[in-house]
C-alpha cells in the first residue's frame, strides 16, 4: 500500500497533459450523455454530448445541427454536478492558463464565470467543463471555439473573427472591430436571402479562400431589434454582460441558407457618416489589422501561425473599406454591385 | 550587443513595403511604412544601424549624417517600445537592400492601442513558462 504522502507526490509528478488525457478518457468511458446531437462546425463534424438539459439548452442553439459525413470530434459539455474536473484546475486558479503538450490542448478561463476547455487531439475527444453550470454569453454564442482552433492547427483552416455572407456574386468577409457594422451588414444580407456563414467567427481556408460557417448564432444590439425583428423569436434570450445587452439569436431557421462559399472580397465596415454605402479601396495590411486582433485574442495558442494564416487570407481577395450608410436594407444591393464589379 | 527583431509575443507581418507589428503582451499594434519599415527590415536581415544608415543614404542620395542620426533615434524608439530587443541577432540575409522610392523621410511608426482593453479581458495567448501547474492532491 502506498502511503498517502507518497501517493500524493506520485500524482503531482504526473504531467498535466497526462492527467487531462486520463480525465477526458474517463468521461467518455464511464458516462452516457443524457442528451446527444450532431453538428457541423467549419470543416469538422461534431458529436455533441450534454450532461443536462440546461447545458443543451444553453449551447445547442448556436450549433448547425445536421448529420455530418464524419465525426472529427466528440465533445462533451458538463458541469460540476456531473463531472468533477476540479483536480485539473491549475494552481493560482484566478489566472487564465493555456497548455499545449503531447497532443493535449487545454484552456482555463477563470474570468467571472470560469470555463475549462480541453481536447485530446489524437483521441478526437474534448470537454467543456463549466464549474458553475453556466457560461458567459460570448461563450454560449461560439461554444468551445478554442477547441476548434486547436483542431485547425497545422491545417490551412483558420477560425477568423468576422462575418461572412454570400450570394451568386460570391462571398464577402466582413472584418472589423465590434460596433463597426458587421452584424448589421450580415443580417441585412441574410434577410435579403443571401447565404449566411456567421456574424462573429467563421472558418476560412487560408489557401483556397473557402468559407464555412462555424455556428448559426448572432448577437444583436437592442438598437437593431426593430430592423431585424423577423430574426428574433419570442423566447430569444437577452444577455447583459458588463452592461452590454445583446439578443442572443439562433438563426437555425435559415436552414440551407446557413452555408459557405468562396471568398470574393473583404469589406471592412466602418461608420464615417455616409448616407448611402460607399466603398474605398483598402490594403492587404488594413484587412490584416481588421482581422487579427480579436481573432488572436479569442483563440489561445500558436499566435504566429494565426498571424500567418490571417495574412494569407487578407491577400486572397480585394479589400475595401465600406462606409455602411444609414439604410441597412440597402446594403445587400450595394454589396452585390461591388462584388459584380470585381 | 546585437539587436534582434525576434521578440517574445511580438508578431510581425510584411505586406509589400509595409510592416505590421502586433504586441500580444500589451495589445498594441504598430504600422511601419516607408523608411520605418526599411529600418526594421534591415535589422531583421541582421544589418547594423550603421549599415542600414549607409544603405538608406546610398538609396536616396540624401545626407548620410542626418540619416544616421534619424535611424539611430528611430532604433532607440523601437527598442524603448519593445519592437526590437537586445540579444542574439536574427539570421543574416545575404542580399538585402532598402526599397525606398524618393527622398528619405524621417521614420516613425503608427501606434494603435485601441485593443488593450480587449486584451486585458482575457489574457490567454500562448503557453507561458509556468505551463499548467497542477495543484498538490489533498492528503487523506
Amino acid at each position: 500500500m502506498i502511503p498517502a504522502r507518497k501517493a500524493g507526490r506520485c500524482a503531482s509528478l504526473m504531467k498535466a497533459s497526462q492527467r487531462i488525457r486520463q480525465e477526458i478518457a474517463a468521461v467518455f468511458a464511464n458516462t452516457a450523455m443524457p442528451i446527444e446531437a450532431q453538428a457541423r462546425c467549419g470543416p469538422f463534424g461534431l458529436r455533441l454530448g450534454f450532461s443536462s438539459r440546461e447545458l443543451a439548452g444553453t449551447f445547442l442553439p448556436a450549433y448547425i445541427q445536421c448529420t455530418p459525413e464524419t465525426i472529427d470530434l466528440d465533445l462533451c459539455f458538463s458541469a460540476a454536478d456531473h463531472h468533477d474536473f476540479s483536480a485539473l484546475v491549475p494552481e493560482a486558479a484566478e489566472k487564465p492558463r493555456l497548455l499545449i503538450e503531447d497532443g493535449i490542448y487545454s484552456v482555463w478561463q477563470p474570468a467571472v464565470i470560469p470555463v475549462l476547455f480541453a481536447v485530446d487531439l489524437a483521441a478526437k475527444r474534448g470537454v467543456a467543463w463549466l464549474p458553475q453550470g453556466e457560461a458567459p454569453p460570448w461563450i454560449r454564442s461560439r461554444p468551445a471555439i478554442s477547441l476548434i482552433h486547436a483542431m485547425m492547427h497545422e491545417t490551412p483552416w483558420c477560425a477568423v473573427h468576422g462575418a461572412a455572407v454570400g450570394s451568386g456574386a460570391g462571398f464577402t468577409l466582413l472584418a472589423g472591430e465590434g460596433h463597426s457594422g458587421k452584424t448589421t451588414a450580415a443580417l441585412a444580407c441574410a434577410k435579403a436571402g443571401w447565404l449566411y456563414a456567421g456574424d462573429d467567427f467563421i472558418a476560412v481556408n487560408s489557401e483556397t479562400g473557402q468559407i464555412e460557417p462555424l455556428f448559426c448564432s448572432a448577437r444583436l444590439r437592442p438598437a437593431l431589434v426593430e430592423t431585424f425583428r423577423s430574426f428574433i423569436g419570442e423566447t430569444t434570450e437577452v444577455s447583459d454582460f458588463n452592461g452590454e445587452p445583446r439578443h442572443e439569436l439562433s438563426l437555425a431557421d435559415l436552414g440551407d441558407r446557413i452555408g459557405g462559399g468562396r471568398l470574393r472580397a473583404i469589406f471592412i465596415p466602418r461608420r464615417r457618416g455616409a448616407a448611402t454605402l460607399e466603398f474605398t479601396p483598402a490594403r492587404q495590411s488594413d484587412a490584416f489589422r481588421a482581422l487579427l486582433p480579436t481573432t488572436a485574442y479569442e483563440l489561445p495558442g500558436w499566435p504566429n501561425e494565426i498571424a500567418e494564416k490571417v495574412a494569407r487570407i487578407a491577400g486572397l481577395a480585394p479589400v475595401f473599406f465600406a462606409d455602411t450608410g444609414t439604410a441597412p436594407m440597402e446594403i445587400p444591393a450595394a454589396f452585390t454591385r461591388q462584388l459584380e464589379r470585381l | 550587443m546585437a539587436l534582434t527583431t525576434t521578440v517574445p509575443l511580438l508578431i510581425s507581418q510584411q505586406f509589400d513595403s509595409e510592416v505590421v507589428l502586433a504586441n500580444y503582451q500589451n495589445g498594441v499594434y504598430y504600422n511601419l511604412d516607408g523608411s520605418a519599415a526599411q529600418i526594421w527590415l534591415g535589422l531583421k536581415a541582421n544589418r547594423t544601424v550603421e549599415e542600414i544608415s549607409r544603405a538608406l543614404a546610398d538609396a536616396t542620395g540624401d545626407d548620410p549624417a542626418s540619416i544616421a542620426q534619424a535611424v539611430q533615434a528611430f532604433t532607440d524608439g523601437m527598442l524603448a517600445e519593445g519592437l526590437i530587443a537586445k540579444g542574439t541577432a536574427d539570421a543574416r540575409v545575404e542580399t538585402w537592400a532598402p526599397v525606398l522610392p524618393g527622398a528619405f523621410v524621417t521614420p516613425e511608426f503608427q501606434r494603435f492601442d485601441n485593443l488593450r482593453e480587449l486584451l486585458l479581458m482575457d489574457p490567454v495567448h500562448d503557453s507561458g513558462e509556468e505551463g499548467w501547474p497542477l495543484r498538490e492532491p489533498h492528503e487523506g
